[in-house]
């Protein structure tokens, strides 16, 4: 038995058009927010090869860059119905980012791309707007949407990161590639030192240090998630509702 | 036909002001490294015989910037956190050269270094230049808690040629390091791009906006179908296939075994003094206001068999020649074994023009180098670190 082309309820009659100019308007303000949201709270790590280390990158990456998709989901799931939210922020993210990174760190400043990539979230927001299609319910989406926002987030960014981690012996000295780019490739005013990576510190199950951090990217992740829903709420729905109200003739 | 008579004179507006925009700006010169405080500049770490191999050479070419820092005694500990990491480096406008060395002390310095309170280091920066054009070109030595200082700048034209940089990772294997691994990187972001858009189109091939009349009417559950379950458990499983997949793939196709991004903090010793030629005091710094000069008091006792004289002063990055901005009183050398007062006197109209007056600074106090040489060539380096007389703003 074939499924139904069209939902089950009548839908009211409004031209496409109007989804076009909905989508295109909400696509660059939602990519000026993601960008903006990226680059002030997960900002060099997201920028640089050299930054994206075990301990700190899948921690705050992920952590910091729930919060707008789950706005954006809240506001396109309590209001459209559709569980596309997480997966707009994501594109609309790597595509502002690769803008960026191309026209403003390549063209301008000469930075070579292999050096200035940025991660990607689109698959794991994938799985959380299935997570919220499926539950129906913010609260097991912020869970288990959390877990693969967060707990995915290293494995999902692993086959961009994982070249650049190969050792070289550089003038006797041990380093990985994307160490080599960074050393080779200055940045003005911006010190090695200042990079806040994993340096080693005495701790407990060292040799598992990604599976921890995934864990408690995770968690931070499904924490992180319940801010972006106030922002849904009561920024997004509640200010739009005093201003709009939906009705059919 | 109005609406988008007017759209076109906006955008033809805007379009006319970025074009003036672009066409009225000036290229930027130089760094501002002279905007900071004179006493950041001066009394915190000095960059000094700085030299360039070359002003001129063609992309691909080598360029070797030496000189010494010296993390000054000097340096403010009340107010900065006392130095212990350093990062020797160029500032340039962006990365136009590639850095392949960069020692200190004659040792390897791949990352930041721990540096001491009063010690001075050789360095030397060889480079490769990457792009053409005409780059203003500074050493830099930044300590952490405090920044970047930047040594003297030079202008370095760069012709056209070839850059390739070629670098063997520990498997044997020769890459490119300007563009290997993007390759993989473009290919991920392309898959996941394309699994997003896939998830998305799904949803916008169906009328959107209309939806929110039903979500309005309370019947938001009736827009869900069984088909849309079915797409969600697709994508579901494509994606975390995806993900699997790729782990698998990247593992099994890399040719070494992989490590974290390295923390190399190296040491590099300090130069060793040679046996001083002088030992000096300053017994007094004094503003001159109405002859616009900066005078120090300086009393030099020599302790080497040659003579010696005072032959420059570097205050920051700005080296100050005797018989230039700097005089000196009595013209002589002094005789060894024995002990001269020398006034020296710094033209302020030379310090102001640097910006190195400390005309607004909540300590008025002159702190740089004096550079003695004997006839032989040997040159010792001594300190300055003196509160002045008032230097009234002006």
């Amino acid at each position: 038995m074939s499924a139904p082309r069209k939902p089950a309820v009548t839908l009211p009659d409004l031209p496409r058009r109007w989804d076009l100019v909905f989508l295109v308007s909400a696509l660059f303000l939602i990519m000026s927010g993601m960008h903006m949201n990226s680059m002030l709270f997960a900002g060099d790590w997201s920028f640089w090869v050299d930054w994206k280390d075990r301990q700190w990158w899948p921690l705050v990456t992920p952590a910091v860059n729930i919060v707008l998709p789950a706005a954006i989901q809240y506001i396109a799931w309590t209001k459209l119905r559709v569980p596309v939210g997480a997966t707009v922020a994501a594109l609309a993210l790597v595509l502002a980012q690769w803008i960026s990174r191309i026209g403003s760190f390549e063209w301008w400043a000469h930075l070579p791309l292999n050096y200035v990539w940025p991660e990607t979230m689109v698959i794991t927001a994938v799985l959380m707007d299935v997570a919220l299609l499926f539950s129906r319910s913010f609260l097991i989406t912020s869970v288990v949407g959390g877990l693969f926002s967060g707990g995915l987030f290293w494995a999902a960014n692993w086959p961009a990161l994982a070249p650049f981690l190969q050792p070289v012996i550089y003038h006797g000295q041990v380093l990985t590639v994307g160490d080599v780019i960074s050393f080779e490739t200055p940045r003005s005013q911006g010190p090695e030192y200042l990079r806040m990576i994993e340096e080693g510190h005495l701790r407990a199950l060292i040799g598992n240090v990604t599976a921890i951090v995934a864990f408690f990217a995770a968690m931070l992740s499904a924490a992180l998630y319940w801010f972006g829903i106030a922002i849904g709420k009561f920024l997004g729905v509640a200010t739009t509702k005093a201003l709009f109200r939906l009705q059919q003739d | 036909v109005s609406a988008l008579r007017y759209t076109a004179r906006a955008v033809l507006a805007l379009l006319v002001a970025l074009g003036a925009v672009l066409a009225l700006a000036a290229p930027a010169q130089a760094h501002g490294e002279q905007t900071q405080e004179a006493f950041l500049r001066a009394s915190t770490a000095l960059l000094y015989d700085v030299k360039f191999s070359t002003t001129e050479l063609d992309v691909g070419d080598e360029l070797v910037v030496t000189g010494k820092v010296r993390v000054m005694e000097s340096w403010p500990s009340h107010t900065i956190a006392a130095p212990k990491t350093g990062f020797l480096s160029l500032v340039m406008p962006g990365p136009v050269f590639a850095i392949k060395d960069r020692q200190l002390s004659g040792v390897f310095t791949p990352q930041s270094v721990e540096i001491e309170k009063g010690s001075t280091y050789s360095f030397s920066v060889t480079a490769i230049a990457r792009e053409p054009g005409r780059w203003h070109v500074h050493p830099s030595f930044a300590v952490e808690g405090t920044g970047t200082l930047a040594g003297r700048g030079e202008w370095i034209t760069v012709g056209p040629g070839r850059f390739t940089n070629m670098v063997r990772l520990a498997s044997g294997e020769k890459i490119d390091l300007t563009t290997y691994g993007f390759g993989r990187v473009a290919l991920w972001h392309l898959i996941a791009f394309g699994i997003g858009l896939a998830w998305l189109g799904y949803w916008i091939a169906q009328p959107v906006l209309a939806r929110a009349a039903v979500v309005e009417a309370d019947q938001g559950s009736l827009l869900i179908r069984r088909r849309d379950l079915v797409a969600g458990g697709v994508a579901a499983l494509v994606a975390l296939g995806t993900i699997g997949i790729g782990y698998v793939v990247t593992n099994a196709t890399l040719p070494t075994t992989l490590m974290p991004p390295q923390v190399v903090r190296l040491a590099p010793p300090p130069l060793v003094e040679a046996p001083a030629l002088v030992s000096t005091s300053v017994t007094q710094a004094a503003w001159r206001s109405e002859e616009g000069v900066l005078e120090l008091i300086v009393k030099v006792h020599n302790t080497s068999p040659q003579p010696v004289s005072l032959t420059r002063m570097q205050v920051a990055e700005e080296s100050l020649a005797v018989g230039g901005p700097v005089t000196v009183s009595p013209a002589v050398s002094t005789a060894p074994g024995t002990t001269e007062t020398l006034t020296v006197r710094i033209d302020g109209e030379t310090l102001k023009k640097h910006n190195l007056l400390p005309l607004k600074d909540p300590q008025v106090r002159i702190t740089g180098l004096l550079f003695f040489a004997d006839p032989t060539g040997k040159q010792q380096v001594t300190e300055v670190n003196e509160l002045t007389s008032p230097i009234l703003p002006q």
